[in-house]
């Protein structure tokens, strides 16, 4: 509920976009509507959906990453899809520096050759450390659905921080798969640590 | 009015006006270029400045609007501070390409006004204290957000009214230094002309033409100068020109004067001589007159005096016979009828001669005296002829008189004899050849109380250029033959002065002269006199 009030509603008590009353009701329907944990659900990957298509815009690949050059940026997801059509919607239509961004789903890591972003879901947790290191040296950003892939290396992992979806970056993985991050994404990461895969 | 003012004043006071107008205007004119430009670069430049700080805020917020992490959009935007005339910078992300929806705000404190829900950016910046400016915030291609910054202006401000300031310090500096140059320069312009025009007054006040006015520099005032100078010097000449030609005139005058009295003394003299001559002719044809008289007495006093002596020698004869007693009776007889006879003669010849001398008296009186009075026209005429008849007798010319014998003025006779006898000389020496024969008439009538004479001969008459010097004193054409020339001159100053009348001739070769006088026939003017 905090969440969305975050993402929906400024705090500042002139924006007019919704009234008052209307976000009184949302939490309340939020509060003790049946439906209301699914929604919760779905309003975090959504969010979680448009983070992944921003970390396109501030990594950037090794230019012998890509076939051609215009080859798609492919958005891979290991496990469980928790997006739904979310992270479809998001991306239709986008590129990043002529790549068209694409979304495919994934079985087991040697699939993820060609991934240039694999998100590892929670279901995949127990053999995240498998996945990541068999992506070793490999230009893929992987990002990790929540913060215990911090741990299992991910370069980038999700975390909720007061409602809010923030995240981890593991720079020292990053530059092993010879990824360059945006100091700027670096400046909003909630943290960054150096932890290089052993 | 100010340009009436300007034409009335002086030449110093417009020179001073002159220049502290134009540097004045120049100073004016530069100042506001500068200021204008300034005014220009300063904004651009605020604008610029505004613009790069706007773009990298926005270039550092993009993570985090892409991110939805409004924290760290604060943290950029509180960079700002470094920056104090930016009292307010606002992040927008925006949800489509009309609506944008408030992200992060920064506000240098709690003074200024929160930011908007709609922010518009000014498009230009021109008398506002605030410069307020819209800015999209892009990632690669998309426009993720919108970042709004109000920033104040008091510092554009202040550095234009620094410059206005420096301009009135300047303007003032020009305006004395103006007046300055103006002083300065009057030396060169007006100082000359000054002196020129206080010459020029001297000159015309004291006529001294050697005065120079001295020439300061060579420009067009020095020419001015150098003109007027010359111009002193030409009218100085000519001055001195003029002197010795009105000098040069007086001696001309005074000499003509000397000469026009010597001409009036000369004139004087000859009048006088003229007179005299008249005087002399006058005498000359009463001395004419006078031997004419002897010349008529003489015949009857012969007469008288053969009578008186065959008288004598017969008487004598008679008295010896009557001695001689031989005197017969007839011969007695024929004494006594001798005798009777004798003194027949003697006596109607002196009574001729006491005749003549009675009218002869008449005429040479009134010939030497001027006395007016009343006498008959026709026998006065007619003893006027009589006493010519010495004259004419030797000529076969006859003399007619046409006048009523009744006719009477109250003139003066000899003046009238004169110029009947002049004319009548003049006719007999002039018009006709000896022994010619002619007729000169003389018609005398009343008209009035004028009496109209008309005296005409038959003779040869006279060329039109004699007609008109006829009248002249010493005009004639027998000046060796004894003619003198005052005739006819004489005859006109008689009638003209003594008688008061008018005379005219007219006279063709071959046609003979007719002679007209208008005199006064005296009757008015009778009790003046008499």
């Amino acid at each position: 509920m905090a969440l969305r009030m975050k993402l929906a509603q400024p705090t500042r008590q002139h924006q007019p976009t919704r009234p008052a009353w209307h976000v009184a009701l949302f939490c309340w329907l939020a509060l003790y509507w049946p439906a209301a944990e699914a929604d919760q659900h779905n309003l975090e990957y959504r969010v979680k959906a448009a983070f992944l298509y921003n970390f396109t815009r501030f990594v950037e690949w090794p230019p012998n990453a890509y076939a051609s050059a215009d080859a798609p940026l492919e958005i891979c997801i290991i496990g469980n899809d928790p997006f739904g059509r979310q992270l479809d919607q998001t991306v239709e239509g986008k590129s990043s520096n002529g790549h068209p961004l694409t979304i495919r789903r994934i079985r087991q890591s040697s699939d993820a050759d060609s991934c240039k972003l694999l998100f590892i879901s929670t279901s995949e947790q127990p053999r995240a450390r498998d996945v990541i290191y068999a992506l070793r040296g490999k230009p893929v950003l992987t990002v990790g659905d929540n913060s215990d892939f911090i741990s299992h290396g991910a370069i980038v992992s999700f975390l909720l921080v007061d409602g809010k979806v923030r995240f981890t970056i593991n720079q020292g993985a990053a530059e092993q798969a010879r990824l360059t991050i945006s100091s700027k994404l670096l400046g909003v990461a909630h943290s960054v640590v150096r932890e290089p895969l052993q | 009015m100010i340009l009436h003012r300007f034409y009335h004043s002086s030449i110093s006071e417009k020179l001073m006006i002159s220049v502290v107008a134009t540097s004045g205007m120049a100073v004016l004119l530069a100042s506001i270029a500068f200021v204008g430009y300034q005014w220009n670069s300063t904004r651009s430049s605020i604008a610029q400045n505004l613009d790069s700080t706007m773009s990298i805020i926005g270039f550092n917020s993009t993570a985090a609007i892409s991110f939805n992490d409004a924290l760290a959009a604060e943290q950029t935007l509180s960079a700002l501070r470094a920056q104090p005339q930016i009292n307010l910078a606002c992040i927008y992300t925006a949800l489509d390409a009309d609506r944008t929806v408030y992200f992060s705000g920064y506000r240098r404190d709690a003074n200024y006004a929160p930011c908007p829900i709609q922010p518009k950016g000014d498009k230009l910046l021109l008398m506002s204290s605030l410069l307020t400016r819209l800015k999209p915030i892009s990632l690669h291609t998309d426009v993720i957000g919108f970042l709004y910054v109000e920033r104040a202006l008091d510092d554009f401000w202040r550095s234009i009214l620094g410059y206005l300031l420096a301009i009135i310090v300047a303007m003032l500096g020009s305006f004395f230094i103006a007046i300055g140059m103006g002083r300065f320069m009057q030396n060169f312009i007006s100082r000359p002309i000054l002196n020129l025009a206080s010459t020029t007054q001297e000159v015309s006040e004291s006529k001294d033409f050697s005065i120079r006015v001295a020439k300061g520099s060579d420009d067009e005032i020095g020419r001015l100068i150098d003109n007027f100078n010359d111009m002193l010097a030409q009218i100085g000449n000519r001055e001195q020109a003029l002197q010795e030609a009105r000098a040069e005139l007086e001696v001309r005058v005074s000499e003509t004067d000397k000469a026009n009295a010597e001409l009036k003394t000369t004139l004087e003299r000859l009048r006088h001589t003229q007179e005299q001559l008249v005087q002399t002719e006058k005498m000359a044809s009463l001395g004419g007159l006078v031997a004419g008289i002897a010349h008529e007495i003489n015949t009857p006093i012969g007469v008288g005096v053969t009578a008186a002596s065959t008288l004598m020698t017969k008487t004598a004869s008679v008295s010896e016979d009557y001695d001689a007693k031989s005197l017969t009776d007839s011969g007695l007889r024929r004494y006594i009828e001798l005798a009777s006879q004798s003194a027949q003669i003697i006596l109607s010849n002196l009574n001729r001669a006491s005749e003549l001398i009675q009218s002869f008296k008449q005429v040479a009186v009134d010939q030497s005296s001027s006395e007016r009075r009343r006498f008959q026209v026709k026998p006065y005429l007619h003893e006027i002829m009589l006493s010519l008849r010495p004259n004419l007798k030797k000529t076969p010319l006859h003399v007619e008189i046409e006048c009523d014998d009744r006719l009477e003025i109250n003139s003066y006779p000899g003046a009238l004899a004169q110029i009947i006898t002049n004319l009548v000389m003049n006719s007999l020496i002039h018009a006709y050849e000896p022994n010619q024969e002619g007729t000169i008439r003389i018609t005398v009538e009343q008209r009035g109380n004028k009496v109209h004479l008309r005296y005409s001969d038959d003779g040869k008459g006279m060329p039109p250029d004699h007609v008109t010097r006829v009248f002249d004193p010493f005009f004639t054409t027998k000046r060796g033959t004894g003619g003198s020339g005052l005739g006819m001159h004489i005859v006109f100053n008689l009638v003209n002065q003594q008688l008061g009348g008018t005379v005219t001739l007219q006279s063709e070769v071959g046609k003979g002269t007719q002679v007209d006088l208008v005199i006064p026939a005296g009757e008015e003017r009778k009790d003046e006199n008499h």
